[in-house]
């Protein structure tokens, strides 16, 4: 070997110490490895130091690189060379057996297979879902988003080593879908943003600059969530949606000793955020009767806030649309005319009487300024006092003297106020101008100046419904009644025109939700007995679906020992909330009576999915409120083949019509119904609980709400059977002649039409300016029933959960002991006995 | 192929007759037990610990692979090596067999004798299967694609050190060669593990890195194309190479 060669191999050994070592600096000091940040370090903007590395790792692993490639063809040829044509001849085979096989493997990796031979397929798509994503046209991302935190509770008690397992499995799963979902082509991008990662700022700073809602996403995002990004669309999902964790059937499982039992929710939830990212996301309208029961409401006992805020979060539009409109004052009150104003109508009302205010307050105060400078003018004037007192007096009209001394103490006080006003009028223009500026902004809405062209309360109301999925109809009622601190009625009621709209709202097939109080008032009450009561047009329409709404409120037995206990401490205030026992999900009817009469029915499925919900919490839930009101579901001539129960109050409460402390019972408490009660032997029979207090159903529409034919023909009918009616017989026969042949039989199923209907027994339910984890789930789970997103409802039809193999403490110990030891020592005394035995021989 | 069977069979009973091989048998059955110790308790645990794939519990724990490294090269260190160095590769060449065969009867006789290696392992599967009530109450299939990747894997490995030790006289240099190399189906595995994987970069690493084929893949009940033509492709060339190196002999 030459010296040149020993120099040139010398040369390609340091060159691959250089680069191993830049190699290895590199790694250290680069915060991840990839093609930006190397050619960022390559153009020094991690330093000389790390510039200097990259230099080594390019010019060292080149220069290796070059002297083995000349070091290998030289050795090649000079074997070659031996046999020349041979010698050609393999050097050829071989690069040819390189080429292929780079060939083969870069095919290979570019085109690939996957076999899924697990018993349940556990990574496969069905393929009507892959066939779905596969003809999806522009790019999605999916950001799996790890927060590092368990979500928030459901229950008070502190995350548990459940949760936190949950939490770990749960995040691995993710990363298999979406490494699956990968597996559909570049249409898919996948980035996991986990919050403890290096550079995780810039990561999320990128990912914000191309998808801008993502920030606003990922600052509501309670859990670890999986996020859906395309153009300016994105939707988020938590890890929960996708597995839940059943944590008492964990602590239950393999007979006590525990596991981890998660809820496989099923990937299509997975699937149909993506397929629905761009959109529209559902909106749901929010009717209420006063500006502070609605969304922007500032008074906390009142307000809506926390509700719009859980569902903007989840996914949902807000509207609140106002059924009353503030005109003037009656007495000591307010006097309120009907209306349908969304809340930027209503607004618009509050800032043109703002501006009102205000430009009338700058009229007074601009001429207060003129009076003033007119008045200094007049003490600072070169007239006499004499002439300047009679100048006052004929301003005034009144005798005014006034001396020198007088006219500088004025003069004093007029410099002084005068700069004030003026800084008080600046000040107001400020606000005029802002004024006008919302007030323009408000006009320039189309939704804002159509409701204005629009006087009709049905049409108005119409309007504002028809680019809505679902109508929550929020009554807030009573709140403490040992203060009378009640809600009126008169304030919930709405007008013919209103019914009108909603029923035609729920004749389209939408959903609505009633969150409705106890109409009780208090008896003996000029207020109350003045301004009407008893259940309004919309309480009728519902009860035309089959809802029964009880009047009647349900008391507790712990409240009532609160009531004895804090008449005598509180001054007659009765218990506080947490006096009152929380409520109960169900999914079975809950019985009427000491004899249950009802048939057996399937389980209703929202209560179902809170259950689970439950069950993941691993403890009851704690969702309590006071005088809740008893609901019933008892649709005439339909068969219930579905419970429609899914809130109940416990056992120890009664159902009171009179919910109000009175001189004779100061405290309440159950009194038996007599045997001449009429209501005995009903619906609203006094009796002791448990009472439904919260049912879904799906109703079937009345036939007049959706033909109007058969409203007619019902009207004339009724009007021609009416013995008091005018024309009643010839009205009858009339009708009759007009009528069909199959008149009387009950709508085609093909011409049925289904409505979902949620009811709640109590109107502030989502009251105050942030839900608890528990009444969101309520809202949302409620909501996704009602837009028939059944899909989205937890539920258990795929329970995971890690192997286990049962085995006593012999057995463990016998398998431990062979296999770590036993195997080993058994072929290690084989090989010595074969080397003995050789040795031998 | 009589004579080719008849070479298979000797190197298979020289691994037997040869203490390194019940050295090799020992020390991996103690690793590999104290791995299914381990998966055992996880399968035996209390609370809301566990393992999902049993088989991961073996295979993808860096442990194994880092033993598992040396016994390819521990295996085909002697097979050129040895024979150079004792001057019997000479008499094995001009004997009325072909260079493939002679090849080929020594990478099976190898290849043989590493699943061999694997049999004690089936002691396992009772438990990693946990058969009752007429049915594998853990799914089956993730211990048959598991076992068919250790294979075809080793099948690989084999055929690398096979050839490094058809260029070398010294057994030892020979198996830290091949350990060398191999390295770089391992070690990419071990290296920023938590690289974001939607990138080119994690994609090339996933596809050279054996221990993330069996942790992702094989485990698991899948079977990846890539990985099985990878192994295939490797194993083909470098048995290609090592008869190239045999034949380039003869014109020396």
């Amino acid at each position: 070997m030459s010296s040149f060669h020993v120099l040139i191999r010398i040369l390609g050994l340091l060159g691959l110490m250089a680069g191993m070592v830049g190699t290895i600096i590199l790694v250290g000091e680069l915060p991840t490895f990839d093609w930006d940040t190397l050619r960022g370090a390559w153009e020094g903007q991690y330093g000389n130091w790390v510039r200097g590395s990259a230099y080594a790792v390019v010019v060292g692993w080149g220069i290796a690189l070059i002297v083995a490639t000349l070091d290998g063809l030289a050795a090649l040829f000079r074997a070659a060379g031996r046999r020349s044509i041979l010698g050609v001849n393999v050097v050829l085979q071989v690069a040819l057996a390189v080429v292929l096989l780079v060939g083969v493997n870069v095919f290979s990796f570019l085109h690939y297979q996957r076999w899924d031979l697990t018993r349940e397929r556990v990574f496969t798509l069905s393929p009507e879902l892959a066939e779905q994503l596969r003809q999806l046209r522009g790019e999605t991302t999916i950001i799996v988003y790890q927060l590092r935190q368990p979500a928030a509770r459901l229950t008070a008690q502190p995350p548990d080593r459940y949760d936190l397992a949950a939490e770990r499995t749960v995040v691995e799963k993710v990363k298999d879908l979406v490494d699956l979902f990968r597996e559909f082509g570049p249409q898919f991008r996948v980035v996991v943003l986990d919050v403890e990662e290096e550079g995780y700022d810039r990561k999320l700073a990128e990912l914000v600059r191309q998808f801008p809602p993502l920030d606003g996403a990922i600052r509501a995002a309670p859990e670890s969530s999986i996020l859906f990004c395309s153009g300016r669309h994105v939707q988020r999902m938590g890890f929960s949606e996708f597995y839940r964790l059943d944590k008492s059937a964990s602590r239950e499982a393999n007979d006590g000793r525990g596991n981890l039992v998660l809820l496989n929710q099923g990937v299509e939830t997975f699937a149909r955020n993506i397929l629905s990212i761009e959109e529209k996301r559902p909106r749901v309208a929010i009717l209420v009767s006063h500006p502070w029961l609605s969304t922007e409401g500032q008074v906390e006992e009142y307000t809506l806030a926390g509700l719009r805020k859980s569902l903007t979060n989840h996914g949902f539009d807000v509207r609140d649309i106002l059924t009353n409109k503030l005109v003037g004052r009656r007495g000591r009150g307010l006097r309120l005319e009907r209306a349908a104003l969304s809340l930027e109508e209503s607004r618009l009302d509050r800032v043109e009487a703002q501006l009102s205010a205000v430009r009338l307050q700058l009229i007074q105060n601009r001429a207060e300024v003129e009076r003033f400078r007119e008045l200094l003018d007049l003490f600072r004037s070169p007239l006499s006092d004499e002439q300047v007192s009679d100048r006052l007096s004929a301003m005034f009209g009144r005798r005014l003297a006034v001396g020198p001394e007088e006219r500088a103490k004025n003069i004093r006080n007029l410099e002084e106020r005068l700069p004030e006003i003026e800084s008080e009028i600046a000040e107001k223009e400020r606000k005029e101008r802002d004024l006008e500026a919302e007030w323009d902004s408000l006009q320039a809405q189309e939704s804002v100046s159509e409701g204005q062209r629009e006087t009709d309360l049905y049409k108005k109301l119409a309007m504002l419904l028809s680019d809505c999925d679902a109508l929550i109809v929020a009554r807030m009622t009573l709140i403490d009644t040992s203060i009378g601190d009640v809600v009126p009625n008169s304030l919930h009621q709405l007008d013919e025109q209103h019914v009108r709209a909603i029923r035609e709202f729920i004749a389209s097939g939408k959903p609505l939700m009633f969150c409705g109080g106890p109409t009780n008032e208090p008896p003996d009450n000029d207020f109350f007995a003045r301004s009407g009561s008893g259940p309004d047009g919309l309480e009728n329409l519902l009860s035309e679906l089959g809802l029964v709404l009880a009047p009647q409120a349900v008391l507790y037995d712990a409240e009532a020992d609160a009531y004895a206990t804090n008449q005598v401490l509180a001054f007659g205030r009765g218990g506080g909330i947490e006096s009152i026992p929380a409520l109960e999900f169900t999914e079975t009817e809950v019985p009427t009576g000491a004899v249950w009469e009802g048939r057996e029915t399937r389980p209703n499925p929202l209560g179902q999915a809170l259950l689970l919900v439950q069950r993941s919490a691993g403890e009851p839930i704690d969702l309590r409120v006071r005088y809740p009101r008893p609901l019933y579901y008892r649709p005439r001539g339909v068969q219930v083949t579905t419970a429609a129960s899914f809130l109940q109050t416990i056992r120890a409460c009664w159902n009171e019509d009179n919910p109000y402390p009175t001189e004779e019972r100061p405290i309440p408490r159950f009194d038996p119904p007599k045997p001449d009660d009429p209501k005995r032997g009903t619906l609203h029979e006094r009796r002791r609980g448990p009472f439904p207090v919260g049912v879904a159903f799906e109703a079937r529409l009345p036939a007049s709400w959706h033909r109007p034919e058969v409203g007619a023909m019902e009207a004339a009918r009724f009007v021609g059977w009416s013995p008091i009616a005018p024309g009643g017989l010839p009205t009858f026969f009339a009708a009759n002649a007009v009528l069909p042949a199959d008149w009387g039989v009950s709508t085609p199923q093909s011409e049925e039409r289904k409505a979902r209907i949620v009811a709640i027994g109590h109107g502030g339910w989502f009251s105050g300016p942030q839900l608890s984890v528990a009444q969101e789930a309520l809202l949302i789970h409620s909501l996704n029933w009602l837009l028939g997103r059944d899909y989205r409802l937890p539920h258990a039809r795929q329970v995971w959960s890690f192997p286990r193999v049962p085995m006593s403490e012999r057995e463990l110990y016998y398998w431990h002991t062979g296999t770590l030891l036993g195997l080993p020592v058994s072929f290690a005394l084989l090989g010595l006995a074969v080397m003995m035995i050789r040795r031998t021989r | 192929m009589r004579a080719t069977w008849t070479l298979i069979r000797r190197e298979v009973t020289a691994y037997f007759l040869s203490p390194i091989a019940y050295v090799v048998l020992a020390a991996f059955l103690l690793v590999t037990g104290h791995l299914f110790y381990l998966t055992m308790t996880s399968l035996t645990a209390r609370g809301p610990v566990g393992i999902e794939w049993p088989m991961r519990g073996l295979l993808a724990d860096e442990r194994f692979w880092l033993v598992f490294l040396f016994i390819p090269p521990l295996l085909t260190m002697r097979l050129f090596a040895e024979e150079r160095g004792s001057g019997t590769l000479e008499m094995l060449l001009t004997a009325p067999l072909r260079d493939g065969q002679v090849v080929l009867a020594k990478f099976l006789g190898a290849w043989i004798f590493y699943v061999l290696l694997w049999l004690p392992t089936a002691i396992y599967l009772p438990v990693l299967l946990h058969f009752t009530d007429g049915r594998f109450q853990i799914d089956p299939w993730p211990m048959a694609t598991s076992y068919l990747g250790l294979l075809l894997a080793g099948a690989m490995f084999l055929s690398l050190g096979m050839f490094i030790s058809s260029l070398v006289r010294s057994q030892m240099v020979a198996a830290v060669v091949s350990l060398v190399l191999s390295l770089g189906f391992v070690l990419a595995a071990f290296w920023r593990p938590e690289m974001d994987t939607s990138g080119l970069t994690y994609r090339l690493l996933y596809f050279f890195s054996v221990p993330l084929h069996f942790s992702h893949d094989f485990t698991r009940g899948l079977i990846d194309s890539r990985h099985v033509v990878l192994y295939v492709s490797v194993t083909v060339f470098f048995l290609f190479l090592t008869v190239r190196s045999l034949e380039s002999r003869r014109w020396r």
